[in-house]
């Protein structure tokens, strides 16, 4: 009997056969439940315990065992959902080191864009900051707002896929000093805003730079920033809205307006 | 029937997860039942007090951290 056969003839057990699926059972000392429900005891848990005895010995198990601390981890970060073959594509660009905290923002992105619980989602989130304290915001940033499906992922190809310097050059550039983007969170400041701005309007390459604010509070923040900026001729002030989880995002762009004489 | 189950425990029921896998502790370590050690992907030796879980694909054991998490996913691509 193969252990999804032997789940379903649990009561109260919800399992939908007519598509591939993923079942999520937690095991406690004298209870089984799912999603926060109990629907066993220990007759239950002797069942699924039989199971994984009778697979001991083989080269592989039937289904996954972990830790309930690490399970949103696990299956936010295996989500089928994630474009494998972008991913792949950065594996063979970037060192490992890079790409872990690249999956673990993917998977924060994939819970928002799930709607997961803000337990789950605000869990993930800290493990982000803790295990990647400088860069993982700011992958996470450039992930939700594009810039890896823009930017980052066609750069790629443009410089041929090599495993040299250039692509990994630019991708540790980018998350260093996003030279075109700024995004706004609860501590940053109207002043560091506006400082930012000015950083990257002294690039005299840049076309445009857009700033980034999610909710109320943030989006004054930065318009609050905006308002300090000396509008010349030199540059265009446009802005955009669009909804986000249950919110706002506003996106200011700054044009900058080439050959002013 | 298709589909992955994922089985998730916690402290208070780790022992009865660890005995259905025939796996104990050696001192502070998991031994199986020839006495080997058990190691995640990355060789470290692991402490009853870290056993993560076990993951498909060959059995690969885990700690309780989200970089053997992310060391599994890496590896699967």
């Amino acid at each position: 009997m193969d252990i999804l056969t032997l789940l379903s003839s649990i009561p109260g057990l919800k399992i939908d056969c007519s598509k591939n699926t993923t079942v999520n059972i937690h095991v406690g000392r004298d209870y089984i439940s799912q999603n926060g429900k109990r629907i066993g005891g220990e007759q239950e848990i002797e069942k699924i315990l039989d199971e994984i005895k009778k697979s001991k010995n083989n080269d592989s198990l039937p289904l996954q065992i972990i830790n309930k601390d690490q399970e949103k981890e696990l299956s936010q970060t295996e989500n089928k959902s994630l474009k494998n073959s972008e991913i792949k594509l950065l594996k063979d660009n970037l060192p490992k080191e890079e790409i872990k905290p690249i999956l673990l923002a993917k998977a924060i992105h994939n819970s928002i864009l799930k709607k997961e619980t803000k337990e789950t989602i605000n869990k993930l989130l800290e493990t982000l900051e803790n295990k990647y304290p400088k860069k993982g915001k700011r992958i996470l940033n450039l992930l939700t707002a594009g810039y890896f499906d823009e930017l980052i992922i066609p750069m790629i190809n443009l410089c041929n896929g090599n495993k040299n310097k250039n692509f990994k050059e630019f991708y540790l550039k980018s998350i260093d000093f996003h030279p075109t983007a700024i995004f706004v969170n609860k501590d940053t400041t109207t002043h560091q805003i506006h400082t930012e701005i000015k950083k990257r309007l002294k690039q005299k390459t840049i076309p445009q730079i857009k700033i980034h604010a999610i909710g109320t509070q943030n989006i004054q923040t930065k318009n609050n920033a905006i308002k300090l900026l000396d509008v010349d001729s030199k540059i265009e002030i446009n802005q955009t809205k669009r909804p986000n989880l249950n919110t706002i995002e506003e996106i200011t762009i700054i044009k900058v307006i080439k050959n002013f004489e | 029937m298709k589909g992955e189950v994922i089985i998730s425990f916690d402290d208070s029921s780790k022992d009865l997860i660890l005995d259905s896998l025939g796996l104990k502790k050696d001192k502070d370590f998991l031994i199986d039942s020839k006495g080997n050690s058990i190691k995640n992907s990355r060789n470290e030796k692991i402490k009853h007090s870290e056993f993560g879980g076990v993951l498909q694909g060959s059995k690969i054991f885990i700690k309780n951290d989200v970089d053997d998490v992310l060391e599994y996913v890496y590896n699967q691509i």
